[in-house]
C-alpha cells in the first residue's frame, strides 16, 4: 500500500523539479532578452544584457570599445535616451530661463520616461520648495521616480552683465545627496561664452610689436552639460545634441 | 504747479517706456555683444618678432549657482605667424596657424593626480577623443572645424600635459615641430 503512495510522491517531486527547471529556463531566457543598447557620443552602438527592461541609453564616452566604456556605466556617465518629449521640455526650460532673466528652472525625467512639470527656482539655485514640487509631480501625479534631473544655469546674459555664468556644476550641484539612488548623470542647460576670433594677418612682420588689442566680442550659445559628483563629464552645444539624438533615435 | 507735476510725470513715463523698449530689444537682439564695462578683460596677446605670448589673464570670475569659480589662468609662448585665436568658455583655447596647423589648450578644473608628460601622437583615435570629447565646443563649424582638417600622420601631432592643462599641437609641419614643442613647453599657470 505504501509503494503506490511513494511512487506518487516521487512523481510529484519530479514534476515540481521539472516545472521549476522550465520556469527557471523561461526566466533565464526572458532575462537574456532584456538588453540595453548604449550609444556613445560619437554614435557607436553596443548592446549589453541586463537591466530591468530593454531600453536605449547614451553613454557619455566617445568610444564603446575602450576600457572607459564599462567604467563610464559604473560612474553614472549614462542617461536614458531622451525622447522628443524630453527634448521639448529642455527647449522649454531654456526659454523659461531666458524669459525670467536667469531664474533657474528644473524638471525630472523618470525611470519610466515620464517628464515632470518645469518649476522655477531662485536666481542662483533650485530651492527646496521648487525641488519638492517636481518630485511630487513625478512621484505622486505621474507615478514615476527620478532617473535624472535637468536644471538651468543663467540666461543668455542680456547686456553681458556680471557675474558671468559658468555652465558647469557648482559644488552644491555635485553634493552626494543629489545623486542618492541615482544611476544616471544629471544635466545642466546653460550657455557657453565664446570669444569671437581675433584675426591677425598671420605675417608677423606686419603685425605691430607690443600688446595686441583684442576687441572683445562674445557669443552665447546654448549648451547641455552632463555631470556627476566628480564634475562635468561632457559638454555639447544643445543644437548638436538634439541633432545627434534624432539621428540615432531609431537605431537599435 | 500741477502742470509741472504733469510734465514731470510725462517725462518719467517716457523714460520708463524707453527703458522697457531697450530691455525688450536686448531680449530680441542677436547673441553677439560686447562687455558693458571696459574694466573687464578676457585675455591678452603680445606679438614679438619671433614669437607670440598669449596670456589668459581675465579678471572676470564666473559664477555657477551662487558660487564664484576662479578660472585657471595661464601663459603660453607660441611661434610667430598666429592667424587667429579662439576660445570657448573658460577652459578651451585654440590658435590657428597657416596651413591648418593648430595649437589647442584644454584646462580641466575638476581633474586630479595629473602627471606632466609629452609625446608624439601616431594614432588619430587619440586626437579624435580629445577633439570630440573635451574640445567639441571649439572644434565646431563656427570655430576651429576639424572636419576640414583631419589628422595627418605625415605631419607632427604632439600632446603635452602640464598639470591641469593639456596642450595639443595638431598637424604641425615637421620643420616647425621642434619650435612649437619648445615654445609650448614654456606653458605655465599664472
Amino acid at each position: 500500500m505504501l509503494r503506490p503512495i511513494a511512487c506518487l510522491g516521487i512523481l510529484s517531486v519530479q514534476f515540481s523539479l521539472l516545472s521549476y527547471a522550465l520556469y527557471a529556463q523561461k526566466n533565464e531566457t526572458a532575462k537574456q532578452e532584456i538588453q540595453i543598447t548604449y550609444t556613445s557620443i560619437s554614435g557607436i552602438t553596443k548592446v549589453l544584457p541586463g537591466g530591468d527592461r530593454s531600453k536605449k541609453m547614451i553613454v557619455l564616452v566617445p568610444d564603446t570599445n575602450s576600457k572607459d566604456f564599462l567604467q563610464a556605466i559604473r560612474d553614472l556617465q549614462v542617461i536614458d535616451y531622451p525622447t522628443e518629449e524630453v527634448l521639448g521640455a529642455m527647449n522649454h526650460a531654456f526659454d523659461l530661463a531666458i524669459a525670467s532673466g536667469g531664474y533657474e528652472h528644473q524638471f525630472f525625467v523618470g525611470k519610466k520616461g515620464k517628464v515632470s512639470i518645469i518649476v522655477q527656482g531662485l536666481k542662483d539655485r533650485i530651492d527646496s520648495i521648487a525641488n519638492r514640487k517636481v518630485r511630487v509631480d513625478l512621484d505622486s501625479i505621474k507615478g514615476d521616480e527620478p532617473a535624472y534631473d535637468v536644471h538651468t544655469h543663467g540666461d543668455s546674459l542680456a547686456g553681458d552683465v556680471i557675474p558671468y555664468f559658468k555652465p558647469d556644476p557648482s559644488d552644491t550641484d555635485r553634493l552626494a545627496i543629489n545623486f542618492r539612488g541615482r544611476r544616471q548623470a544629471s544635466v545642466i542647460l546653460s550657455f557657453e561664452r565664446k570669444k569671437l576670433p581675433n584675426l591677425s594677418t598671420g605675417n608677423s612682420t606686419s603685425v605691430p610689436f607690443g600688446s595686441g588689442s583684442s576687441e572683445e566680442k562674445f557669443i552665447y550659445t546654448r549648451v547641455i552639460v552632463f555631470y556627476n559628483q566628480k564634475g562635468t563629464i561632457f559638454k555639447q552645444y544643445f543644437s548638436d545634441f538634439t541633432t545627434f539624438v534624432r539621428l540615432h533615435a531609431h537605431e537599435n | 504747479m500741477p502742470t509741472k507735476i504733469k510734465i514731470t510725470f510725462i517725462i518719467l513715463s517716457c523714460h520708463i517706456l524707453s527703458f522697457g523698449l531697450c530691455q525688450g530689444q536686448n531680449n530680441l537682439a542677436l547673441t553677439t555683444r560686447t562687455p558693458i564695462s571696459p574694466s573687464f578683460h578676457f585675455d591678452s596677446t603680445m606679438y614679438y618678432q619671433d614669437s607670440v605670448v598669449y596670456l589668459f589673464n581675465t579678471n572676470m570670475i564666473p559664477r555657477s549657482d551662487n558660487e564664484f569659480i576662479r578660472p585657471l589662468l595661464f601663459r603660453i609662448k607660441l611661434p610667430a605667424g598666429l592667424l587667429c585665436t579662439y576660445t570657448s568658455g573658460f577652459d578651451a583655447f585654440g590658435f590657428l596657424y597657416p596651413e591648418k596647423q593648430v595649437v589647442f589648450v584644454h584646462l580641466d578644473p575638476y581633474g586630479e593626480n595629473f602627471h606632466d608628460t609629452s609625446y608624439r601622437i601616431m594614432d588619430k583615435r587619440e586626437t579624435e577623443r580629445l577633439l570630440l570629447y573635451k574640445l567639441n565646443t571649439l572644434n565646431h563649424r563656427d570655430q576651429l572645424d576639424m572636419d576640414g582638417n583631419p589628422f595627418d600622420p605625415n605631419r607632427s601631432t604632439w600632446l603635452i600635459k602640464r598639470g591641469k592643462a593639456t596642450i595639443l599641437l595638431y598637424n604641425i609641419n615637421n620643420e616647425n615641430a621642434s619650435r612649437f614643442i619648445r615654445y609650448a613647453m614654456s606653458f605655465s599657470f599664472l
